[in-house]
């Protein structure tokens, strides 16, 4: 079930992707996924938009709007801002992204066997992500990350009791 | 290398490290070739777990870290805080503070023996050194200056059961050895130092030409010479607080009568036929009543001839232990008062030239050094003792005349805090009584505020020794005893009482149960 389609790469870690009208509505905090040759990119719906920018207009051509403006033709829909968090490759998880998913690249959930695959280094659990991306994602996407990841991954509950705790305290 | 200078400001410098070093430890760093001793004050890990982390007793933090993405080696990181001690100058021979804090990346080393034998102020082993231990957590040795710490006087504080008297021991023994041979004194309320005659028979302290002479003064051999009291002296053995100010004149009448006008020693008959020859009619019943209280010195340990031979005590190379155990405090208070009184007379008349070889018991041509155990008793904080006032004398005059104290006590807020503040060598070992800790502060010029805090986590064994017979405070573990140590340790009190119950049982008689035929019914 595609989520949507990859319409913008602000950097390496962050796109903007166009929800169509007939999908199903996600949360912030939803992990997803973006195909990418022999892998996937592995990242959390971080924010919906519905931006319009209008100030662009005068300065794009009318032929070009629908490449360079899409929030300002198609304002029925909404779009995700997605974070990268890392690549699931040939089986090999990492918590970094060398290479930027591709305008039009879909956005798809990940799947329940996905989650704790991505969540599981060296054998064992983990959720190393959180602590070099703890500056960029708002509190409510991190409890999302951790409530799926206790759903999927039940070992680790007890200690994602702890990190969701201190995830709260907001320090 | 074990750190790297992180920050530095007033009050001294910061280093991280990933090794664990305990307070009071010295490292060094090298500043244009010179070697600057420092000292490690406190620590704290430079990154502490999340609190959440640490909340799970099932799971270790550490773990916890690792699957949230915290490197568990960053919390391996411990920021210490140190102190600059200085470069060593030879030419100096103490250590001079460069004034100036190492800057940010300087490597930080531990301090090697080639650096602490800097803090002795003695070569092991030479003429006038002292070995007391080694610094603590290295193996180089401490070695104190026996010439500045008998000169300018000695304190042991320590709580009970925290090593003093062992450290006494360690330092009597220094004494005794063949490149010191001091004439020491021992004044020992306990009875607790009888171990160290065993030095006169150990081949440590013995050469082809010296063996110490140890020489035990028990109780009953202990005389005060009736002629060596002060007025006050008499005044205050007789006043049971009922002598009134009358009988108190008269007395002192009779007493300078018999010092002015007859001779220096005189015996207790001497003395009551003067009270008696100040009788008139008016102070019959006064005169009586004197002689009444006059009474009281036939105690045992008074004496009209016999007093503490002081050529017998202090003699080079003989420890003397005079054990007042069993005697009565203001009976010890007195006894201290005449020994140290007629000490400090021998000692000044001997500098002054007053005395020379034919005042048998008066000539004492070298230092001698004596060792005050339970100090708070001869020279309380506050209240009076017999013995403070000439104690006090001696700790502020007798470095001139050649007499070192050594004051021993548990209770240092007890103990007078000029005498003290005079003693110039310190060997401070586990307080921690905060009023203790706090005496100690006041009168001792060079404990720092690191070195009281540091006072109550010391271990059995383990003090601080600073002042002039060191170059620079230190912690150190002092050196076992040559001697043995068994009057000064704790009794097992379980054992001891299983071993009694076994022998109660071992003797025990068979209960003598009433014969049935003989019972009356009653």
């Amino acid at each position: 079930m595609v989520l949507g389609d990859v319409i913008r790469v602000d950097d390496v870690n962050t796109y903007a992707v166009k929800i169509p009208p007939d999908a199903q509505n996600e949360c912030i905090g939803r992990l997803v996924k973006i195909k990418r040759n022999n892998g996937i990119i592995v990242g959390v719906i971080k924010n919906i938009t519905h931006t319009i920018r209008e100030e662009l207009i005068p300065y794009i051509e009318p032929d070009m709007q629908p490449k360079y403006a899409p929030f300002n033709e198609d304002f029925r829909n909404s779009y995700y801002i997605v974070h990268g968090l890392g690549t699931i490759r040939s089986g090999i998880v990492k918590y970094s992204i060398d290479s930027p998913p591709d305008i039009g690249d879909d956005l798809l959930p990940l799947s329940q066997d996905e989650v704790k695959e991505f969540h599981t280094a060296g054998g064992k659990p983990s959720i190393a992500y959180f602590q070099a991306n703890r500056e960029r994602l708002d509190r409510t996407v991190l409890l999302g990350i951790i409530e799926q990841v206790e759903g999927c991954y039940p070992e680790c509950c007890a200690m994602l009791k702890l990190v969701r705790k201190y995830i709260e305290r907001g320090t | 290398m074990i750190g790297t200078v992180q920050s530095s400001g007033e009050e001294g410098f910061t280093f991280i490290s990933h090794e664990r070093i305990p307070r009071g430890v010295f490292v060094y760093y090298t500043d244009t070739g010179k070697k600057v001793l420092c000292r490690v004050k406190c620590g704290e890990p430079l990154k502490q777990y999340p609190q959440e982390f640490l909340m799970d007793m099932n799971i270790g933090a550490e773990e916890v870290s690792g699957f949230y993405g915290l490197d568990p080696a960053d919390f391996k990181y411990y920021s210490y805080s140190a102190d600059v001690v200085g470069y060593f100058d030879a030419a100096l021979g103490e250590f001079i503070n460069p004034r100036t804090n190492p800057s940010c990346g300087t490597r930080i080393e531990y301090a090697g023996q080639d650096i602490l034998k800097d803090i002795s102020k003695a070569g092991k082993g030479d003429r006038g050194s002292a070995l007391v231990g080694t610094v603590l957590g290295s193996e180089a040795d401490i070695v104190i200056s026996v010439k500045d710490a008998v000169s300018q006087h000695v304190s042991v504080i320590a709580s009970t059961g925290a090593g003093k008297s062992y450290t006494v021991g360690v330092l009597v023994e220094e004494l005794l050895k063949p490149y010191n041979m001091a004439p020491v004194l021992v004044f020992d309320p306990h009875g607790e130092y009888s171990t160290l005659a065993e030095i006169s028979n150990m081949p440590e302290f013995i050469t082809p030409s010296y063996r110490p002479r140890v020489r035990i003064v028990k109780p009953d051999n202990i005389k005060i010479r009736i002629s060596d009291l002060l007025v006050g002296d008499f005044i205050s053995i007789m006043d049971d607080g009922t002598m009134s100010d009358k009988m108190k004149t008269l007395f002192r009448s009779a007493y300078h009568n018999l010092r002015n006008n007859t001779k220096k020693q005189f015996t207790r008959n001497e003395l009551r036929l003067e009270i008696e020859a100040l009788r008139d009619s008016n102070n019959e019943s006064t005169i009586e009543g004197i002689k009444w209280r006059f009474g009281k010195l036939s105690a045992p340990i008074f004496d009209d001839f016999q007093t503490i031979p002081l050529s017998d005590y202090f003699r080079v190379g003989q420890l003397t232990i005079m054990d007042v155990s069993g005697i009565e405090e203001t009976y010890q208070q007195l006894i201290a008062s005449v020994m140290l009184r007629r000490l400090f007379d021998a000692k000044m008349g001997t500098e002054n030239n007053k005395y020379n070889e034919s005042h048998v018991d008066k000539f004492l041509p070298y230092p001698v050094f004596v060792v005050i155990e339970e100090a708070h008793r001869f020279a309380p904080h506050s209240g009076e003792a017999k013995s403070k006032a000439i104690l006090k004398t001696i700790l502020s005059e007798g470095r001139k005349f050649g007499i070192g104290i050594c004051l021993v006590s548990q209770r240092p807020s007890k103990l007078d805090a000029d005498s003290l503040s005079q003693c110039m060598t310190q060997i401070t070992m586990r307080i921690i009584n905060p009023a203790d800790q706090q005496q100690i502060a006041q009168s001792i010029e060079t404990a720092s505020r690191d070195m009281i805090s540091e006072l109550p986590s010391l271990a059995k064994g383990q003090a601080i020794i600073s002042g002039v017979a060191v170059n620079t405070p230190t912690l150190v573990r002092i050196r076992r005893r040559l001697t043995s140590d068994l009057k000064g340790r704790s009794k097992d009190a379980p054992a001891l009482w299983k071993a009694q119950r076994e022998y109660e049982e071992k003797h025990e008689k068979p209960a003598v149960r009433a014969d049935e035929e003989m019972d009356i019914g009653v």
